[in-house]
């Protein structure tokens, strides 16, 4: 579904992602965690077309994505760690504007509308001007506006940031079946109990490199440690990999 | 606390200028030459010399009219940064994590707001005003009285603003006041045009208009009197004093009781209806609904919208004040046109560049650029030529021209704009702005020189028109050769649109602000 091979971003004369290689297949919950600054969003941007890659390829659906390649944008959703709703429409005008455009089924839109709106404690809240949502709101509208044209893949840049832990809940459980129907969800955050708990699939990036790829069995036996958890995994490969010189 | 305070904002401020680019720095300089050396010297002369000749029968009526004109601008003026200093910035919440009280914070903010936007005016203008008086009378403690009088009025003014943002900051979203009152802003500029209209030649004869006014300054700032003199000031130093302490206690009251922040939520709206329609109408009902419901955004574009009355001024000014404008039809369809290009191009400019504040986000959508362009397109020449057609058809109604003229003009507003409009767009999409501080703010400098620019060209050629057109007679023959070329210029335009669209799919090059 999404392969990635040897992807470069060049910021001057200094690589912001290097050397890249990885795919995701069909039903996989994937997470991709680093250190901030370490090039998550620049790939996760790349992947989906928002900016050109300075080498290598991105190809989703077997095709290689850029950024006029609408038909691939209609089949993927992609929610930035801050997303830019805009203020001045309300929830519902704003999920009716998304729903137009991926062009949705009006039926099917309202029966997804209303599912999604339960799922996140948000009915009734649809008629306020999203500038005056909190942050946690902004959020779950964003989700909405994300998941209601039911995409083939799923990127999700810091998703549970400012959600409630109900909602936080929800969302896990919705991802978890997300997944098992057969989509793939591609996710980063700083929340390692979230990755460990629901990913299929973990990528640990360190300064724009590729540090280790597996499942946590897997990254398990990498850092040579059977029971340990997923923060003293990263913790463990990061801090090994930032004393290496060779790393720079 | 307080020097404290106002030793970090010194800081914060010297610290912006050394970041400025030097470009920007130059820019700076050069404004504050030209008012320097060119509009301070014309505003004092001009000042000096009413004050010292006008007279003495209408000194308290311009002395009055002195006070009321600051009084507009410089609480609006105080009312902006005050808002976009304390509210949009967030600094209360960050002052008030530390331990400091609010009001120390608010004396500090006062002294602040005072100094930078009323003492900065109003001292120059009290020294120019109390020369004129006191070389009138010969009398120079009428300078001294002066100086209190606009330094007072001046903390009135501040102390009006605060209590103006943080009354109503109480009641309503913080951003909503902000708007509001950006719009009146705004609005005030429109003042500027009425008087270019109403004004005559003869300042007296205007103060002749006004009844009498009950206020005397006779005593304190002319024809000075001992007891009058000395008590006058007192009065007013304790006057001010008590306007402060007021003052602190509401927004001391508003900061400890609520606090202020920029997420005061209101109640909500009307509920909508879930529905969905084609993608381009959608982004159009989009635009139509970020445009409308930004009332900071109207107050940028109003003043746009009403230039086309300029140019209808510029181009007949000598029959301002007829009660038929006597234009030639040539003139009238020049000066439509002329008009339409000016609105067109920012309004096309403004919009596409509002883009970049979401622009992520249309991005990721699965529209191509051209959609989006064209969509913008519509939405552009929706938001232009019906407002110029009611503009130029008003405008028509006073003239003696035709039916016919009347056909050509709105002919050539349609055109026109279809033809500024993608140009106007692809201005807009080359390097958009997007400010936190300043929302509003969408274009960078050289996109607004480039359109200042073409302002100005269209300004100078209107103004002429009258010498080149004179007795010229607009005919059915150069009425379509204008319209013919209008039209290849419309078509030729869907060039300039695909470019457009052509950026949307490349991306933006966005410079983001503060």
């Amino acid at each position: 579904m999404l392969k990635v091979e040897k992807l470069d971003k060049k910021y001057g004369s200094s690589y912001a992602v290097r050397d890249l290689n990885f795919t995701v297949g069909s039903g996989e919950l994937f997470a991709f965690i680093g250190p901030n600054g370490s090039g998550k969003s620049t790939t996760i941007r790349m992947l989906t077309g928002l900016l050109k890659a300075s080498g290598g390829s991105v190809e989703m659906f077997g095709e290689e994505m850029g950024p006029g390649k609408t038909h691939l944008k209609a089949r993927l959703s992609f929610i930035p760690d801050t997303p830019d709703l805009m203020g001045k429409l309300t929830g519902r005008e704003y999920l009716n504007f998304i729903a137009s455009v991926y062009k949705i089924d009006e039926a099917v839109f309202l029966e997804e509308q209303q599912k999604l709106l339960a799922l996140f404690d948000l009915e009734g809240k649809l008629d306020t001007l999203i500038e005056e949502y909190s942050h946690g709101m902004k959020q779950k509208v964003a989700l909405i506006g994300a998941l209601i044209h039911k995409p083939d893949i799923l990127f999700l840049d810091e998703p549970t940031v400012g959600l409630d832990p109900k909602s936080n809940r929800n969302l896990k459980n919705y991802l978890r079946e997300y997944a098992e129907s057969g989509r793939t969800v591609f996710l980063t955050t700083h929340n390692l109990s979230l990755a460990e708990e629901i990913a299929t699939d973990i990528l640990i990036i360190y300064n724009g490199r590729k540090l280790a790829q597996g499942t946590l069995a897997e990254l398990r036996k990498m850092a040579g440690n059977e029971t340990a958890g997923l923060e003293d995994i990263f913790l463990e490969l990061t801090e090994v990999s930032g004393n290496d010189p060779s790393d720079t | 606390m307080i020097r404290l305070i106002l030793d970090t904002e010194r800081r914060a401020l010297l610290n912006y200028w050394r970041v400025l680019g030097e470009s920007r720095k130059i820019v700076y300089i050069l404004i504050g030459l030209l008012l320097m050396l060119i509009l301070l010297p014309l505003v004092t002369t001009l000042l000096f010399s009413i004050t010292a000749s006008i007279d003495q029968g209408y000194l308290d009526l311009l002395l009055l009219m002195l006070s009321l004109a600051s009084a507009i601008i410089l609480v609006l003026l105080s009312i902006h940064f005050i808002i976009k200093d304390m509210i949009l910035s967030g600094s209360i919440a960050l002052y008030m994590s530390y331990p400091i009280s609010a009001a120390e914070l608010f004396y500090a903010k006062f002294i602040r707001h005072n100094l930078f936007y009323s003492t900065s005016i109003l001292l120059p203008l009290s020294v120019v005003v109390g020369a004129a008086l006191a070389a009138r009378d010969g009398q120079w403690m009428l300078m001294l009285n002066s100086i209190i009088y606009f330094i007072v009025l001046g903390m009135f003014f501040t102390s009006i603003s605060f209590g103006l943002v943080f009354l109503t900051a109480n009641m309503m979203p913080v951003k909503k006041v902000s708007e509001i009152l950006a719009f009146l802003g705004g609005m005030s500029f429109l003042l500027i045009y009425i008087i270019m209209f109403i004004v005559a030649d003869s300042f007296t004869g205007i103060l002749a208009m006004f009844p009498e006014i009950p206020i005397s300054f006779s005593g304190i700032l002319y024809d000075y009197s001992p007891v009058a003199g000395i008590l006058g000031p007192i009065l007013m130093i304790v006057a001010a004093i008590a306007i402060i302490l007021l003052t602190k206690f509401i927004v001391v009251r508003a900061i400890d009781r609520v606090g202020i922040t920029e997420g005061h939520s209101t109640g909500r709206r009307k509920a909508g209806r879930s529905s969905i329609s084609h993608p381009v109408i959608m982004l159009a009902c989009k635009d139509m609904k970020l445009s409308f419901r930004n009332i900071r955004e109207l107050a940028v574009l109003l003043p746009i919208y009403v230039l086309p009355l300029v140019l209808v001024y510029f181009s007949s000014p000598a029959e301002a004040g007829a009660q038929f404008l006597v234009m030639e039809g040539s003139q009238l369809v020049s000066t439509a046109a002329g008009g339409a290009l000016v609105t067109a191009l920012y309004i096309g400019a403004h919009h596409t560049a509002r883009d970049a504040e979401h622009f992520q986000m249309l991005q990721v959508l699965p529209v191509p650029g051209s959609q989006l362009a064209f969509a913008k397109y519509i939405f552009n020449i929706l938001a232009t030529v019906p407002f110029l057609m009611i503009i130029f058809t008003i405008t028509w109604f006073f003239s003696t021209a035709g039916v016919d003229i009347l056909l050509y003009m709105l002919a050539c507003i349609l055109l026109v704009c279809l033809a500024a409009v993608p140009v106007g767009m692809l201005i807009g999409s080359s390097n958009p702005v997007v400010s936190r501080k300043n929302p509003s703010r969408r274009l960078d400098t050289a996109s607004n020189i480039i359109i200042t620019m073409i302002m100005f060209v269209v300004f100078m050629m209107i103004s002429m028109l009258p010498f080149w057109l004179e007795g010229n007679v607009m005919g059915v023959r150069q009425g379509l050769i204008i319209i013919n070329i209008l039209a290849i210029c419309a078509v030729a335009a869907w060039f300039v649109l695909g470019r457009v669209a052509g950026r949307y799919d490349e991306g933006f090059k966005i410079t983001y602000k503060d």
